[in-house]
């Protein structure tokens, strides 16, 4: 008889290692554990942390009584036995849906109204936790957090909704069927919108993003390794840093830049914020993917940024996909924090980019046609591409040594060349 | 000028460019549901906006100082439903065929549709066929204006057919189960000893470009069968001024989805193409039997068959099907006149609201 107690879960670098010398398949993954099958009516979780497998053990045992949770069956010391549900989520159940139909809004509102009466600290779920059965009957999984964090109002679920478009329809239907929870929800909003001089965000551990205060209502836009954006007007967004200094470059570089068209618009700055132009419109990566070929326009835009880039001597010319947005008023960039500190003479993001859209080749002929000298120098040292399979962690690594080692070889080129 | 806010699926010149863009007397904004959508860099300026984008709806409103919503499908109607909600604007919504189904569609759907016919303010079907379903689901008619889609008639200008004594059929549109090309395939095969030179041609991408493929060879229809992929409009419009026959096979597919009235079919009669098609959906409604063209049963190969020979032993009658179908088209299925009709429909509902000249 196999034992799922012979499975091992352990944290790696950047994701979980999992040993699994059982057939048990694994179901789900996230950053506090796994989840095997092991019939069709139960599943384990096998946690990292055995104090998140208590945590979830209390929080399952507690709420046995709501009608929405998974039955436990047994835990242990790093795992949870519980309930199995082969039912679509609720993000899958709304697919294509345009409004959010009565009847899951009313089991949404009896599942949150049933958690305060439970008196969970975390009055939310989000849409991937919460299974649709049959008979259209909600369950939710993941209670680790339940005491822990505190979301008196459903944060999660609401930017799920919004993602998937039915945040208003959502709010809509609270405000008529519960006035009173729509008001409630409605003054918490107004409570935390965030005071971007007086700052929430904090530097993470090397090589992890920036944490973020999951309370705020301010939408947050993005987030990364050096600042998290908020939306705080129709036409404007807040990028704040988790450290100073890297506020202080990325000011530098767009205050210094602001005439050239492609640099967003700075409004106000502080010691680690920045109020800039919001921009409207897909990201070049977005974009391209929808296009069946690459146009010469885009390459000609493309080209526009990087040489305007080498002439205001930026030492890292780059445009990866990502941050460029498709805008009214032309390309945008975002990100210009190692813009003067970082020394990176050729675009190897942007190639790898286009090489990862297929499109690497039509814009190497439409280079050579547009601006030869830059096809000369980029084909000259040809610009390696770096395995598309790499996981975002160690791209980040082989991209920097990536750098470093063409800068080594350019250098020498260049020495080379003058000896001769 | 007034302004309406026009909500489509993609900014992409096949998604109803003039329906928005064109309408005389009122100016525009170009609302996709995601930035994603935006998908066509010569569409793009400063009245293209995303809808998750809006900071503020009532904001965004008074700054464009906007008069009226206009969603161009059924689930983009309902979609705009809380928009419409915060802003206390006028809705409108065009209904183009699979919206007027339960085809394929989300949970709660019909149910949504009967919230939008609440509390939309008027609907404009592509065809009667579709105001009828409408009708039926529960939508007041007298919410109901029917708005043909149009041809621009001076990139479509009518020839009358040459009678060279050639056969080639031509059928332009989705390779989707509704579309029909399966039974015409199957039609012509039927036809090819009585006309061995005979030619038919399909153009369109889709899903059952394999299937179909498959079927040819099946079939052996060998150097008469030609299938295209989807080719740009210039180059689909002279194929069409070069066929001898064009049919469309609509017809109701498996899972409910239906056409409105099939655009290729108006551009064909337009040029002075002599068509057939099928009882289904509107096309009754732009075809009058043996008066402008050929009508038979929808999926029905032996009917289809016959239909096709009837057209090409009676040239003869070619000449005066092709005229009446002119003028039909130049009736009913003017562009100009129908972006005219659009904008009517839009005084007529503002009526004192509308500011600036018509």
């Amino acid at each position: 008889m196999e034992n799922f107690k012979n499975i091992t879960v352990t944290k790696g670098n950047k994701t979980l290692v999992i040993d699994n010398p059982t057939s048990f398949p694994l179901i789900g993954m996230g950053s506090q554990g796994a989840v095997f099958k092991l019939s069709d009516e139960k599943c384990v979780k096998i946690y990292t942390d055995p104090v998140q497998a208590k945590m979830e053990a209390e929080a399952l045992e507690s709420g046995q009584h709501l009608s929405f949770f998974p039955i436990l069956y047994e835990s242990g010391p790093n795992y949870v036995v519980m309930e199995y549900f082969n039912a679509p989520t609720l993000k899958e159940y709304l697919r294509n849906c345009t409004y959010i139909p009565l009847s899951i809004t009313k089991k949404l509102l009896t599942m949150l109204r049933e958690m305060t009466e439970a008196n969970f600290t975390m009055i939310d779920a989000p849409l991937r936790h919460i299974f649709v059965l049959e008979n259209e009957e909600l369950k939710v999984v993941d209670h680790v957090n339940a005491f822990k964090r505190m979301h008196p109002v459903p944060l999660k679920l609401l930017r799920d909704l919004k993602i998937i478009l039915l945040k208003d329809s959502f709010l809509s239907r609270v405000k008529q069927l519960e006035p009173e929870t729509f008001q409630a929800w409605d003054d918490y909003f107004n409570q935390n919108t965030i005071d971007y001089r007086n700052i929430p965000v904090s530097s993470g551990d090397s090589g992890k993003g920036v944490k973020v205060e999951s309370s705020i209502s301010t939408p947050l836009i993005g987030k990364g390794h050096q600042g998290a954006v908020y939306r705080i007007a129709e036409n404007r967004c807040v990028k704040i840093y988790g450290k100073q200094n890297h506020c202080q470059q990325e000011k530098d570089v767009l205050l210094s830049n602001q005439k050239l068209p492609f640099i967003p618009k700075v409004y106000e700055t502080g010691s680690n914020y920045i109020v800039m132009e919001y921009l409207l419109g897909p990201n070049l990566n977005q974009f391209l993917k929808k296009q069946s070929h690459l146009s010469e326009d885009i390459t000609r835009r493309l080209l526009d940024i990087l040489v305007s880039m080498k002439k205001v001597g930026f030492k890292q010319v780059d445009a990866p996909l990502r941050h460029i947005f498709i805008t009214h008023d032309g390309f945008k960039m975002v990100d210009h924090v190692y813009s003067y500190s970082r020394e990176q003479p050729d675009p190897i993001e942007l190639i790898q980019n286009l090489h990862e859209r297929g499109f690497l080749e039509s814009f190497f002929e439409q280079v050579k046609k547009l601006e030869p000298n830059l096809h000369a120098e980029w084909t000259e040292t040809p610009i390696p591409l770096l395995n598309e399979m790499i996981e975002e962690g160690s791209y980040a690594a082989r991209l920097k040594a990536e750098i470093e080692n063409r800068n080594t070889k350019k250098n020498k080129n260049t020495a080379r060349a003058r000896r001769k | 000028m007034s302004k309406v806010m026009h909500l489509n699926l993609r900014v992409d010149p096949t998604q109803y460019i003039p329906q928005i863009r064109q309408v005389p007397g009122y100016d525009y904004i170009h609302l996709v549901r995601q930035p994603k959508y935006m998908t066509d860099l010569s569409l793009l300026n400063e009245k293209v906006h995303y809808l998750d984008e809006i900071f503020s709806p009532k904001e965004f409103v008074k700054k464009n100082k906007i008069s009226l919503l206009h969603a161009h499908h059924g689930q983009l109607g309902v979609l705009l439903l809380p928009f419409k909600e915060k802003t206390n604007l006028p809705l409108v919504t065009s209904i183009r065929g699979r919206d007027a189904t339960l085809a394929n569609q989300p949970v709660g759907y019909l149910d949504n549709m009967k919230m939008l016919f609440a509390n939309g303010e008027e609907f404009y079907p592509v065809c009667q066929h579709l105001a009828d379903r409408m009708i039926s689901w529960g939508c007041p008619p007298e919410k109901i204006k029917v708005l043909y889609g149009g041809v621009d008639l001076t990139q479509y200008t009518y020839t009358p057919p040459s009678l060279k004594g050639t056969q080639n059929i031509l059928s332009v549109g989705r390779l989707v189960e509704k579309k029909g090309h399966h039974v015409l395939m199957k039609a012509f095969k039927k036809l090819q000893s009585k006309y061995p030179h005979a030619t038919l041609t399909i153009i369109g991408r889709g899903e059952l470009h394999d299937e179909l493929s498959s079927l040819a060879t099946q079939l052996n229809l060998g150097d008469s069968f030609r299938l295209l992929q989807h080719l740009p409009k210039e180059q689909v419009r002279e194929q069409m001024r070069n066929a001898d026959l064009f049919c469309a096979a609509s017809l109701e597919a498996s899972n409910g989805d239906v056409e409105g009235i099939p655009n290729t079919l108006k551009e064909a009669m337009a040029l002075g193409v002599p068509v057939i098609s099928t009882n289904h959906a509107g096309i009754p409604e732009l075809i009058t039997h043996q008066k402008n063209g050929f009508l038979v049963a929808e999926n029905n190969v032996d009917e289809l068959a016959l239909g096709l020979e009837f057209m090409l032993s009676h040239t003869t009658l070619w000449e005066a099907f092709t005229k009446n179908a002119r003028k039909k088209v130049e009736q009913s299925f003017d562009a100009k006149k129908q972006l005219l009709l659009q904008a009517s429909y839009y005084n007529e509902l503002l009526g004192g609201k509308r500011h600036g000249k018509f």
